[in-house]
């Protein structure tokens, strides 16, 4: 069970990972209308996520979901709390 | 099997594309001897799944589709007729209590199916024996005729409401209790689709799986197991391809046998218990838990009576089926506020669990569905690393823009000319008539102005919304919002607002019809308040124009400070906006899709259908505003200085002088420069020369001859204009205008008074047009809030500008 204030566990965020990574995703730091959209996307608890690259001008990141293409500004991939990250 | 004898009896609107939806179908609904049963279904699923073109295939009809998102917010049905041998609706299958079992010749109590504890007759007539003069012609074979009433729901991520597609799915689920909800999912896309059938599911409603975009899924190289899917569901699937029209008779024979689900979602311990005390408060409504666990997650479930509003195109339909009001007991209410706030303090997030446990299912029942999983697609991987390049990217996107625009304007042109021909050759027969001048004058420069103005936009509007569907058909929109993001995001903008202003710069029109890209009501508003204020082509005319005459030193500069001044107006409409209304910010998470070519034919097709349908609302306006300028012109009859127009003009001039314009024909040319910014040049000609002599006759033969080869003349300026698409010349042609009007302008007012006038020309009011467009969208209180906001901006800006005298510098 994921709690708010369990953070025992040493988290990572999407906005931590370089072009290649892939995570799984945990959980969300809170619950807003841009973390719902970006639950209804595909980036939910779970999940596993790549990143493909960042923009060229470094912000939004494109990551890559059960086959789909998504972006994401920088800003709300640091709300994204991830584990298991493995390298490309 | 099923496709050969069941067939779909004919839609309500064969050719119609808009949404005008019929009237409910006659001796329907318990008004006695016809003996037909009816089923209420509804349509569900997430946003481009093709819900619409699956309707458009289960009945024939031909609603509207709408690949921009946002289209339906309203609800939309459809009546058509299911005829089907009543032996292949017989479930051989089904266990008693839940089995459908149609039988024209038998006994007959209609069938039931399990929502009776709403209380709800979910047939209107009873079943039983025809007597042989009531049958009809479709009887003829014994076959059943069901009535389908079928309701397309906006598409919507999830039940738990948070915005307006949502909430209307929602509602429509929990007080039109269907009989069966079709869920079309994206069979490349199983796993998000998914979370909205496990909720469909707890909603206690039979459901039945219109697995569409099989073939897309195929080519994301997905394989799936259907037998797995259903079964683990407990739920029939079909495979559909909607826009092949396959699969389409096996749905609806498995939604009229539809039944309930057996799936049922495991949610932590508190939760559960939660959820079962808030259940017993629900007296056994079969949306209970799903109640329950929406009230916990967050959902207030305020407003679950609303009546569907409809948006500003739609027109409201007359339901079949009564609204079944669902008041929820105030101590079921009670009861959530108390657990929401006990879970809010031991530090449990419901939203979180409830959509972990929901996601984890989803991703169980996809992975023992998908043999293999999906990828992206090769081909888009490859493009996206020459597109989305990190040297590259940016300039080839700028330059495919700045192609674009040229686009729009070279292929426009050859067939606005044409219009003109036309324009033209009516007149020049207007002409040859014998008829009195004050009719003369009213036909030519009333009506056929009036249609000619209208038709001129014509074809800039088309090529423009057929541009915009290209990009945003091929996914090159999504890429464009991506690359530009970080700048938009300085501008407090979506990356995908780039687009819509960029179409802008065009024309305001289709650029307020670009920001349906846009995700939430507020952030469309946002934008379209303030792409009134991108100099669109018509104004750039006109300042080219003035620049040219006022400004011969410094051209471009005049012109880069127009720019300037829009883009200072619009960033500040847009922050103050901002202020002014709740923004969502959703637009920052985004989906790029896979590239995909668009047929030609699906463009030409939404382009003449936004035209049409622009034309429509806004074809009129323009035509009424076109004559009441040409009223005020030729009245009182006489001189034209004593006309209303003039004294309108006059009286103007006392707010004009505020900003240096003192003479009363520049002051009046803003009048009919609401109707159409480019007006305002020819408008000045007419006011200062007056409506420039005999038009000459013309006779049909001469007229026909001139039509005909004006439309080849046009064809082949289309060709030359493939051919001179990457060429620069002449992004703006100044308008043409008699060489004595510069004169006379030059002695009507300073050149610091002109720039004055140009900022105020840029600002001010939008043109009617844009008010149309503005209208649709949005609704008069906003269209009314923009003409007020604008019109004071206009006046402040040009006052500032007078005072400060740039003007004279640039002269």
């Amino acid at each position: 069970m994921t709690t708010k204030n369990n953070k025992d566990l040493a988290k990572h965020t999407l906005a931590e990972l370089a072009p290649g990574d892939v995570a799984t995703v945990d959980t969300f730091g809170s619950v807003g209308q841009t973390v719902r959209r970006i639950m209804t996307l595909g980036i939910n608890p779970g999940a596993t996520v790549k990143l493909i690259r960042k923009a060229p001008l470094g912000d939004p990141l494109e990551l890559e979901v059960s086959g789909c293409l998504l972006t994401l500004r920088a800003e709300d991939a640091a709300g994204v709390l991830v584990n298991e990250v493995r390298h490309g | 099997m099923a496709k050969a004898c069941c067939r779909p009896n004919g839609g309500t609107e064969p050719g119609q594309q808009n949404r005008k939806k019929k009237h409910p179908r006659d001796g329907q609904g318990g008004e006695g001897p016809k003996k037909r049963q009816s089923r209420l279904f509804a349509m569900v699923g997430n946003p481009n799944v093709g819900k619409t073109t699956l309707i458009n295939a289960v009945s024939g009809a031909m609603l509207r589709i709408g690949n921009w998102p946002g289209t339906t917010v309203e609800r939309m049905e459809i009546n058509f007729t299911y005829h089907c041998d009543p032996k292949d609706i017989i479930d051989k299958n089904s266990r008693e209590s839940d089995g459908l079992v149609v039988n024209s010749g038998a006994d007959g109590s209609a069938a039931h199916l399990n929502s009776g504890d709403q209380g709800l007759e979910n047939v209107h007539s009873e079943g039983g024996d025809p007597s042989p003069a009531e049958k009809t012609e479709s009887d003829k074979n014994d076959g059943l005729d069901i009535d389908i009433h079928l309701v397309d729901l906006p598409g919507a991520y999830w039940l738990t409401a948070s915005d307006a597609e949502e909430r209307v799915t929602r509602n429509e689920l929990l007080t039109h209790v269907p009989d069966a909800v079709v869920n079309v999912l994206d069979a490349g896309n199983l796993e998000r689709n998914l979370a909205m059938t496990l909720e469909l599911i707890e909603l206690g409603l039979p459901v039945v799986i219109a697995l569409n975009l099989m073939d897309e899924a195929e080519d994301k190289g997905v394989r799936l197991n259907v037998e797995a899917l259903s079964k683990a569901l407990d739920i029939p699937v079909v495979p559909t391809v909607a826009v092949k029209e396959e699969g389409v008779a096996e749905l609806m024979r498995h939604a009229i046998l539809a039944r309930h689900s057996s799936l049922q979602i495991k949610y932590s311990e508190e939760i559960e218990k939660a959820i079962a005390d808030l259940s017993s408060y629900l007296d056994g409504l079969p949306s209970a838990r799903w109640l329950s666990a929406a009230a916990l997650v967050g959902d207030e479930l305020k407003g679950l009576n609303d009546e569907i509003v409809a948006s500003a195109e739609a027109e409201s339909v007359e339901s079949e089926r009564p609204h079944q009001k669902l008041e929820l007991p105030s101590d079921f209410r009670k009861k959530a506020e108390y657990y929401r706030r006990k879970f809010a303090e031991s530090g449990i997030d419901c939203f979180l669990e409830v959509a972990e446990a929901r996601y984890a299912l989803a991703r169980k029942v996809a992975e023992a569905s998908q043999n293999a999983p999906a990828g992206v697609h090769k081909l888009t991987q490859a493009v996206d690393k020459i597109i989305l390049h990190p040297l590259w990217g940016i300039p080839i996107f700028l330059v495919c823009m700045l192609i674009l625009f040229r686009c729009t304007f070279v292929f426009s042109d050859p067939w606005v000319d044409w219009m003109d021909v036309i324009k033209g050759v009516f007149m020049g027969w207007t002409a040859s008539i014998d008829m009195p001048d004050m009719l003369r004058s009213f036909v030519m420069n009333g009506i056929l102005e009036g249609v000619g103005t209208v038709v001129a936009f014509t074809p800039v509007l088309f090529v423009l919304y057929a541009g915009l569907s290209f990009l945003e058909a091929s996914g090159f929109l999504a890429r464009s919002a991506f690359l530009i993001d970080r700048v938009m995001k300085a501008m407090h903008l979506p990356g995908k607002a780039f687009i819509p202003i960029l179409v802008g710069l065009g024309c305001n029109v289709p650029g307020i019809a670009a920001t349906r890209t846009l995700g939430s009501f507020n952030e469309r508003l946002r934008v379209s308040m303030a792409v009134p204020f991108a100099p669109c082509s018509a104004r750039m005319a006109v300042f080219a124009f003035f620049a040219a005459l006022f400004f011969p030193r410094h051209p471009a500069y005049t012109l880069f400070f127009i720019y300037g001044i829009s883009l200072v107006v619009g960033l500040f409409t847009i922050m103050l906006m901002g202020r002014v209304l709740h923004s969502d910010e959703t637009d920052s998470v985004m989906e790029l899709p896979s590239y995909r070519l668009p047929t030609f034919k699906i463009i030409w097709k939404q382009a003449v259908a936004r035209t049409v349908s622009f034309l429509e609302s806004a074809g009129s306006a323009i035509f009424i505003a076109v004559l009441c300028v040409w009223v005020i012109n030729s009245f009182p009859l006489g001189d034209v200085n004593n006309s209303y127009y003039a004294r309108l003009s006059h009286w103007f001039v006392g707010f004009t002088q505020t900003f240096g314009i003192t003479d009363w024909h520049l002051a009046g040319a803003l009048i009919p420069g609401f109707v159409a910014k480019e007006v305002v040049v020819g408008s000045l000609a007419v006011s200062y020369f007056g409506s420039g002599g005999g038009v000459e006759a013309i006779t049909l033969g001469t007229g026909l001859e001139q039509i005909f080869v004006g439309f080849f003349e046009a064809i082949w300026g289309t060709i030359k204009a493939f051919i001179q698409l990457f060429g620069m010349a002449g992004f703006f042609e100044a308008q043409e205008a008699p060489s004595n009007l510069g004169a006379v302008l030059l002695a009507a007012a300073s050149p610091r008074a002109i720039l004055a006038y140009m900022v105020y020309v840029l600002l001010y009011m939008p043109c009617v047009g844009t008010i149309s467009a503005l209208r649709i969208e949005f609704g008069w209180k906003w269209t009314f809030i923009s003409i007020a906001y604008s019109l004071l901006v206009a006046w402040i800006l040009a006052v500032i500008v007078y005072y400060l005298p740039l003007g004279n510098w640039l002269a």
